[in-house]
């Protein structure tokens, strides 16, 4: 039933093709369930979106959190919303926390998760904003301007050179999804103040696109974007900021970044709803924001703790999104965005293909 | 027309039956199909009227009237009719090529047909873009030789999605033609030659007109094919190019509505199943070499 209702979610893809086309990356979590057996410990499986981020979540917090509780874990990367939701409505839940993006786990989504437990979660400890119902942000991090050195010599100031075609010449990279900020930097470009943002005036957003549509080159994943600006396809990129340092100093490209005009979010720890491990995954997740681990993550990657009292890594503190909260930076309303998504969405692609 | 192909395949009329032990054969792959492809499809598209719960034809309504579905839906249509003329023209020359080589040769040709069946679409899509982006290999050659001063424009255009969904679709049209042409019977070109024809005349009257079959069958499946393509356009093209394929992906895994993905997917799934009746006989002939009734 599981394997059918995974097909499932990809079918309305597959109904309409014969040939491969690219879904989740791997399938790796089993067994979960059957590991389950009331009692204190458990097999615990745990879904992130990928890339080094999973490789320093698996080193940084699940194998310390193994050694030190007595239980195991499974680790999958590739988060997929719908895959979720088929678990959920299948009653067939393999995932026991699931580290979503911003956009994920707000009240909107409440009928596919379980509240947390902030009996077990250290909620006071956590920056204002960054917890609610059902999920709890475990890192920090920002979208910002990055730009290829070799096309652009001096350093954009912030997204107002992002749309200036004559002093920056070349083509501009930016996310290809509605909700991932695109309408955000048209708008702080046009002069709207950040803490100001929301609601969207999409109608401003979408005419200050308009002006430099034609350069506009729009990239599906975060892997894509270090391509298209590490090689030079486009000048400047909106970039997740990890993304963007991981072109720059481990990649060593062509690349630098500023945070003037970085719009703050984070990643979220949610339960679903039907899981065989709660408890064990409120432990979990109690563990991975708690004070003396939170920080870790940036021994590595350039995200900031949400626990107010963690202390991240002095090396990686000049790339950390929260060390330049002095310059101007926005915020993500997603409890605005949730409740908009579907004309996010629907302005976002009439506007994409006119 | 009718009688040259009558006599070519035999009368037409004769049946093989499959011996017992044979027909038991195809079980296995039919029930396989039914769980893993069959039963998935009509779940999801029986959700295009039960989500959310009493939906009727709303979803429907939605899609049939929203001009940005209706615009990816051309864009699709588009893609998929600007392909398959293309295939149709490259594909018969090549089986042509192939049907006039030698034997040496024809292995050789036959092999660079098929190569695009070996790699993954994803990797042979993403090639495309290193050769035609600004920084790629066509532009870093035309820079070079100073034949442009800045980059030609070629990722990111109907170009691009019609020449990597050219290149993938190409053996679907190849190979039914071929088939057709190794079937073709000498003698009826030396015939016409004999009662004077001149080569362009017989090749026109005679040998396009009973190897058209190939053609025909192949279009029609690399029609069918194209009007789901999805990584290629994202990959290939520009905004103005997406097919529906990429709306009914949002709405799976970002908009968590499967009613208004499960009807735009019928739709789909509704005008492919059609062009499939249309020219069924045309690929069954084709490919199995009989009629089908």
């Amino acid at each position: 039933m599981i394997r059918k209702r995974a097909v499932l979610a990809a079918a309305a893809v597959v109904a309409l093709s014969l040939t491969a086309c690219g879904g989740a990356s791997s399938t790796t979590a089993t067994g979960s369930a059957a590991a389950a057996s009331g009692g204190g410990k458990a097999t615990v499986a745990w879904v992130d979106g990928g890339g080094a981020y999973h490789d320093a979540v698996v080193e940084q917090i699940l194998k310390p959190w193994q050694q030190e509780s007595g239980n195991k874990f499974v680790a999958e990367a590739g988060t997929d919303n719908a895959k979720l939701r088929a678990m959920v409505e299948s009653n067939r839940v393999i995932w026991d926390v699931y580290n979503g993006d911003n956009t994920w786990g707000t009240d909107s989504d409440g009928q596919w998760l379980t509240p947390l437990d902030y009996s077990v979660i250290p909620q006071s400890e956590i920056s204002d904003g960054f917890s609610s119902k059902y999920r709890v942000a475990n890192m920090i991090y920002s979208m910002q301007l990055a730009y290829n050195t070799d096309k652009v010599k001096q350093a954009p100031a912030g997204w107002a050179d992002f749309f200036d075609l004559k002093k920056f010449p070349g083509k501009r990279g930016v996310m290809d999804y509605s909700a991932g900020g695109i309408f955000e930097i048209a708008l702080l470009a046009d002069g709207v103040a950040p803490d100001k943002l929301y609601p969207l005036d999409l109608d401003r957003a979408i005419r200050k696109l308009d002006t430099i549509k034609s350069q506009l080159v729009f990239w599906q994943s975060g892997a894509q974007s270090e391509d298209l600006i590490g090689s030079g396809e486009v000048s400047m990129s909106m970039m997740y900021n990890s993304r963007a340092y991981d072109a720059k100093v481990v990649l060593k490209k062509p690349v630098d970044y500023v945070f003037d005009g970085q719009i703050l979010a984070a990643a979220y720890l949610t339960v679903p709803k039907g899981t065989k491990n709660k408890k064990q995954a409120m432990e979990l997740i109690a563990y991975a924001v708690s004070k003396g681990v939170n920080g870790k993550l940036s021994s590595s990657l350039p995200l900031a703790p949400s626990n107010k009292n963690s202390t991240p890594d002095p090396k990686m503190a000049k790339d950390l999104p929260t060390s330049h909260l002095s310059q101007p930076h926005a915020v993500t309303d997603d409890q605005w965005i949730a409740q908009n998504s579907k004309t996010l969405e629907s302005r976002f692609q009439a506007w994409k293909t006119s | 027309m009718n009688t040259v192909l009558g006599s070519l395949q035999g009368g037409g009329s004769r049946k093989p039956r499959l011996p017992r032990p044979a027909a038991l054969g195809m079980w296995p792959v039919l029930a396989v199909l039914l769980v893993i492809f069959v039963w998935p499809t009509v779940v999801i598209i029986s959700r295009s009227v039960t989500d959310p719960p009493g939906a009727g034809l709303s979803n429907f309504h939605r899609v049939l009237t929203d001009p940005t579905v209706l615009r990816f839906g051309w864009n699709t249509v588009r893609t998929a009719l600007i392909v398959t003329a293309a295939t149709a023209v490259i594909g018969y020359g090549y089986a042509y090529a192939i049907y006039r080589a030698g034997p040496a040769l024809r292995v050789l040709l036959l092999f660079c047909a098929l190569l695009p069946f070996w790699t993954s679409l994803l990797v042979r899509s993403f090639a495309w873009t290193v050769i035609l982006r600004d920084t790629g290999i066509v532009n870093w050659l035309l820079l070079r030789v100073d034949v442009v001063d800045h980059p030609v424009g070629l990722l990111r255009t109907p170009f691009a999605v019609t020449l990597g969904m050219t290149q993938i679709l190409l053996p679907f049209v190849i190979l039914p033609c071929y088939t057709a042409m190794m079937r073709f019977d000498r003698d009826l070109h030396l015939a016409a030659r004999s009662l004077g024809a001149r080569p362009s005349a017989a090749f026109w009257l005679v040998f396009f007109p009973v190897t058209r079959v190939g053609l025909v069958a192949g279009s029609i499946l690399v029609l069918v094919l194209s009007l789901g393509y999805y990584i290629t356009p994202v990959l290939l093209g520009g905004p103005g190019d997406q097919p529906i394929a990429v709306l009914i992906a949002s709405q799976v895994t970002t908009q968590l509505d499967w009613g208004l993905a499960g009807s735009m997917a019928a739709v789909v799934t509704a005008v492919v199943l059609a062009l499939l009746a249309l020219g069924w006989r045309l690929v069954a002939r084709a490919f199995l070499g009989e009629e089908v009734r």
